[in-house]
């Protein structure tokens, strides 16, 4: 089992290879065709702007390749700015096309000077599961919290479908989405603590 | 619930962990990865490591520690001191540091709030500002260490930091730092009602009471380093009395 780490100049990936590393995954970070083809399982992981990261995956000419893998069944994981990719377009500074794998668009958190809350929203927030019954949350409570940071939010075309847990930010924040084989998580795991490596341990399991 | 968040800082000085008072009879404490991972397992919420070796050409011994950390510690942590320009976030970033915390350079060149911004994202840009009460009723800001004022109003700065794209602003008040008679509140108050990004509150750090009330003031954070690295206040007992007094705190 191999799981690629696409590299597409979105900041610094090691520290997701670090984390899966620490769990025995075999990994590797590529931009590779092939490596991409012949892994079991895809990162999407990601810092930044999301036309930056939309124009590089164009770049490198792995948005087809992206495609063509999640089409056949191969499990997708996208993280933080990875995970708004998987929706069918942002309007973060603009209006731009994601890869369209979970319908629903992507839109700034309304001014905090009237719902008074800060943005980014920047830290530990607890998980609420909307789907406790799945695989990539167990033995997780509403009482675990992960890390975020992120001024964007996903709004899925269907919320009780796609969103697997959310957390309370003003409104209901998307935090893990599942659409089939395709993950999502806006929060790091791999600076969420030990709940972060709870949540790989499960992913691992669900490629494996 | 989002929570207030406790961030043990650790001052950084060729390779291992030292503690000034009023920037002042520096002693050393202890080797930095360790420190972050007990930090860590203690329940921080995240770490901030401060580069002070004067040298520039000892960078690569502080990168190493930046990597090191990376590799051992589950939190995210910031990294500051050195940084003049965005090649010096590129560094730190792909060293794999999760924010990057600009002080004297981004007074002489704001400019550099912007590039970083645009380049690396707001997140990870985090306006570090040294104040001092004036007798205007104001604070000033200062550089180099504490030891320029520049004339800067603080809060101006500050907003100005936000507008250029700052993600977090780390207010360091001169005053209280290092005296252990709690954070500058006035200070924190302003800021956090002005400003639409998350505040660090930071200097002056003495006992639980004054975590619970900068952070009641409206802080987002409470940043300490002796307290912790002296253990006359540990991390676990110090959430829980956050807890208690009806913040909302991540208790691991």
């Amino acid at each position: 089992m191999t799981v690629a780490i696409i590299d597409y100049d979105v900041g610094n990936l090691k520290n997701v290879e670090t984390a899966l590393k620490a769990l025995d995954i075999d990994c590797t970070i590529t931009r590779d065709h092939k490596s991409i083809d012949d892994a079991s399982a895809i990162v999407l992981p990601g810092v930044g702007a999301f036309a930056d990261a939309m124009n590089n995956l164009e770049k490198f000419d792995l948005y087809a390749t992206l495609v063509k893998n999640v089409k056949k069944g191969k499990p997708l994981l996208g993280i933080c700015l990875g995970m708004q990719l998987l929706f069918d377009k942002s309007f973060e500074d603009g209006e731009w096309k994601g890869l369209g794998f979970i319908p629903g668009q992507v839109v700034r958190f309304e001014d905090t000077r009237e719902t008074g809350l800060k943005v980014p929203h920047m830290g530990w927030n607890n998980l609420t599961l909307h789907q406790s019954e799945d695989p990539i949350v167990q033995g997780l409570s509403s009482q675990d919290y992960v890390y975020f940071v992120h001024s964007y939010y996903a709004v899925p075309d269907q919320f009780d479908q796609n969103v697997v847990a959310y957390a309370q930010y003003g409104v209901r924040v998307p935090a893990i989405v599942r659409q089939d084989n395709v993950l999502g998580m806006q929060f790091h795991p791999e600076k969420s603590a030990a709940v972060g490596k709870r949540l790989l341990i499960n992913w691992k399991e669900f490629i494996s | 619930m989002l929570t207030k968040r406790i961030i043990p800082c650790l001052d950084v000085d060729h390779g291992r962990v030292v503690k000034g008072k009023k920037f002042k009879n520096i002693q050393d404490v202890a080797d930095p990865v360790e420190l972050g991972r007990y930090y860590s397992e203690q329940g921080a919420d995240e770490l901030v490591f401060y580069d002070i070796t004067a040298s520039y050409e000892k960078r690569d011994i502080f990168i190493n520690v930046v990597e090191k950390v990376a590799e051992t510690v589950r939190i995210p942590f910031t990294i500051g001191g050195g940084i003049r320009t965005t090649d010096d976030f590129r560094q730190v970033l792909m060293a794999g540091a999760d924010k990057v915390s600009v002080n004297s350079a981004a007074v002489s060149n704001p400019q550099l709030i912007m590039d970083a911004a645009l380049r690396f994202g707001n997140q990870c840009v985090v306006l570090s500002i040294d104040a001092k009460r004036n007798d205007k009723g104001s604070w000033d800001v200062f550089v180099d260490g504490g030891r320029k004022n520049t004339g800067i109003d603080a809060i101006e700065w500050a907003k100005k930091g936000e507008s250029l794209g700052a993600g977090e602003i780390c207010i360091n008040s001169i005053d209280t730092d290092g005296v252990k008679q709690g954070y500058d509140i006035e200070l924190n108050q302003k800021l956090s009602e002005t400003l639409t990004i998350p505040v660090i509150a930071s200097g002056g750090a003495g006992k639980m009471s004054d975590f619970s009330e900068v952070l009641k003031a409206g802080a987002d954070a409470a940043l300490a380093a002796s307290v912790f690295h002296y253990k006359e206040i540990l991390i676990p007992d110090l959430k829980q009395y956050l807890s208690g007094e009806g913040l909302p705190i991540r208790l691991v």
